[in-house]
């Protein structure tokens, strides 16, 4: 039902800013859906998620404008790209565990920050990427059709949307989610009945890198320009409030969680100079009182009042 | 002759970071070595360190050196709030939730310092950075000496701290079992509220001492943590001796990294030089003691 709303949604509201905002709630639910396969399910705490994320825009941006791909290619090439750099971080930094994870992808994330920073002849540097190409499709014996409007670039997001929850739910339901479970419950136990954890871990951090670098495709080609932001604090900090506060190792939660962080910003524009701060606040307050999500919460609230409604029948 | 001489002056240089990278890793592998909590707000009590004695220095007119000492114990109490606030609710959860609730408090802290003070870069007026000693061919400011001095004192007073004293033993008792600590009457609350305290206080000290010889702004801390961690874990976390012999090379690989390669990738040595450590021996390159 959801789905189908989803799917009519920019039909129902028709002005552009609701459309925009429907948009960015499909990157959001991207970028949160790829980092929860990391922390959800694997258990570990990839503090350089937005680095991914913002890699994707830059391959994309870059594939667009220096090879003239058209965003059919650009898109999985990108997730290819990020994917591949996901398994070449990983295969480090999974001989390590909690910590000392974080910590490594972390120093991967400002690496990369400094070389799109300084690396200006082929980045541009801090003034970013400018006039990335719109998608567009190319119908034989009909004019060509460019996705340039919020309406139309919504059917590429919610698709790209539908292939990462399928991606996730696929990678959950296998034989090899079930083993990243195992994982993430009790690594020693899982082991020792034979399962190699060291490359599904690896399977599972590739998958979840991938999905951010198509994320991060489909913002580049979305706003048509693109800033070393992309890889900073900010995404970082707004993937890991998504995924905490919507719920962490449900996809539910992590789409509701890019909900209210769509939402949320956007109201506390008045003040502008707090939004960190209110971030940060929500992010701790999240952790300490409601350590399973808002998700849950609502869960829980549902089947009390479910029950209600049946014992008064 | 030329070349000796940059060498050597790049390799003073280095030194004189590296020891204020010691005191902020020191910091930072306490508060790992006892309360086992993966501090990510570490970098921002260095920083609150550097724009308080700025903000003494300019508006109460102290001289540099009681600006320091108070300086060093405001941000120490700053860390005992912090502690109180973000860290001890979540002591019996798991150690990523921790890690998260301290980003959290980076992130509160930097935005509210960036608030306080704007981001436009500033200079701590300090006159000892205005006089320099030679040694045959290095210059090095007063500060720059001042603050090998202060940190090899300090070094050496922690040592003496940590071994000799009964808040020491305390300490070393609860880094070894916190509920066997606890089970003989040790105050958990109020020994994880002092390290911290003390960890966030070198962490002040060092933002001091060393944002004396730089800019500084509020975004400083974020870089200032990840040398940290690049330190403990070269050093293997929860160990001292290893967090000075870390602090120093870092400081001076760093110094030639930026001298003879780039000095706008300087910072990604350290990084890079995370990664390969990690690569080639997980647990640091000295002993994993706990502190």
């Amino acid at each position: 039902m959801l789905f189908i709303f989803a799917l009519i949604a920019p039909i129902v509201f028709t002005d552009v800013y609701h459309r925009h905002l429907m948009v960015l709630f499909g990157i959001f639910a991207i970028l949160a859906l790829s980092l929860d396969v990391s922390m959800g399910y694997l258990g570990e705490l990839p503090l350089g998620h937005a680095a991914f994320f913002g890699l994707g825009a830059y391959a994309s941006a870059l594939l667009a404008l220096k090879l003239h791909l058209p965003f059919w290619l650009t898109l999985p090439l990108s997730g290819l790209f990020t994917g591949i750099m996901g398994l070449l971080i990983g295969i480090p930094s999974f001989r390590l565990k909690g910590p000392y994870f974080a910590i490594v992808t972390l120093g991967f994330a400002q690496i990369v920050y400094l070389i799109v920073t300084n690396w200006v002849s082929f980045t541009r540097g801090p003034m970013g990427i400018t006039q990335i190409p719109a998608p567009v499709i190319k119908l034989p014996y009909f004019s060509t059709f460019t996705f340039a409007t919020e309406f139309s670039y919504y059917y590429i997001v919610y698709g790209t949307v539908l292939f990462s929850i399928f991606v996730t739910e696929k990678l959950i339901n296998s034989r090899t989610g079930r083993a990243i479970l195992a994982i993430r419950e009790n690594e020693p136990l899982a082991l020792s009945i034979g399962i190699q954890s060291y490359y599904f871990k690896l399977i599972a951090f590739g998958v979840g890198t991938m999905l951010a670098g198509m994320g991060g495709s489909v913002y580049a080609h979305y706003f048509r320009v693109i800033t070393p932001d992309l890889v900073g604090v900010y995404y970082m900090v707004n993937a890991l409030m998504m995924v905490m506060v919507g719920g962490v190792g449900s996809i539910g939660g992590a789409l509701l969680g890019a909900f209210i962080f769509t939402v949320i910003p956007e109201t506390l524009r008045i003040v502008e100079d707090l939004r960190l701060i209110i971030f940060g606040g929500i992010l701790l307050v999240s952790i300490i009182y409601l350590p399973k999500g808002v998700i849950r919460g609502l869960e829980a609230l549902i089947s009390v009042c479910l029950t209600r409604i049946r014992s008064k029948n | 002759m030329a070349f000796w001489n940059i060498l050597a002056q790049q390799l003073a240089f280095g030194i004189v970071n590296g020891f204020g990278y010691v005191l902020l890793a020191i910091g930072l592998t306490l508060i790992f070595g006892i309360m086992n909590v993966i501090n990510f707000a570490h970098g921002e009590f260095y920083m609150l360190g550097a724009f308080l004695v700025y903000t003494i220095i300019t508006y109460l007119h102290l001289s540099y050196i009681p600006a320091l000492i108070l300086t060093t114990f405001v941000v120490g109490v700053m860390g005992m709030i912090c502690e109180k606030i973000a860290v001890r609710p979540l002591r019996t959860r798991h150690e990523l939730s921790l890690l998260l609730a301290t980003l959290g408090l980076s992130i509160i802290l930097v935005n509210g310092a960036q608030l306080l003070w704007n981001p436009r870069p500033k200079q701590i007026p300090n006159q000892l950075e205005e006089l320099s000693i030679v040694f045959g061919n290095v210059y090095l400011t007063y500060q720059r000496v001042f603050l090998v001095i202060l940190a090899i004192a300090l070094i050496v007073f922690l040592q003496f701290f940590i071994k000799r004293t009964t808040m020491g033993k305390l300490l070393r008792a609860t880094a070894q079992n916190r509920d066997g600590a606890a089970l003989v009457g040790i105050n958990i609350d109020w020994i994880h509220n002092f390290t911290f305290g003390l960890g966030s206080a070198l962490a002040g000290i060092s933002g001091a001492l060393l944002g004396s010889t730089v800019m500084i702004y509020p975004y400083i801390g974020q870089t200032m943590v990840m040398k940290a961690f690049i330190i403990v874990i070269l050093a293997g976390l929860g160990s001292i001796p290893g967090a000075v012999i870390g602090g120093v090379a870092l400081g001076v690989v760093e110094a030639i990294a930026a001298g003879y390669i780039s000095i706008e990738y300087k910072d990604a040595f350290g990084y890079a030089m995370l990664i390969i450590i990690l690569l080639i021996k997980p647990s640091g390159l000295f002993s994993t003691k706990k502190v």
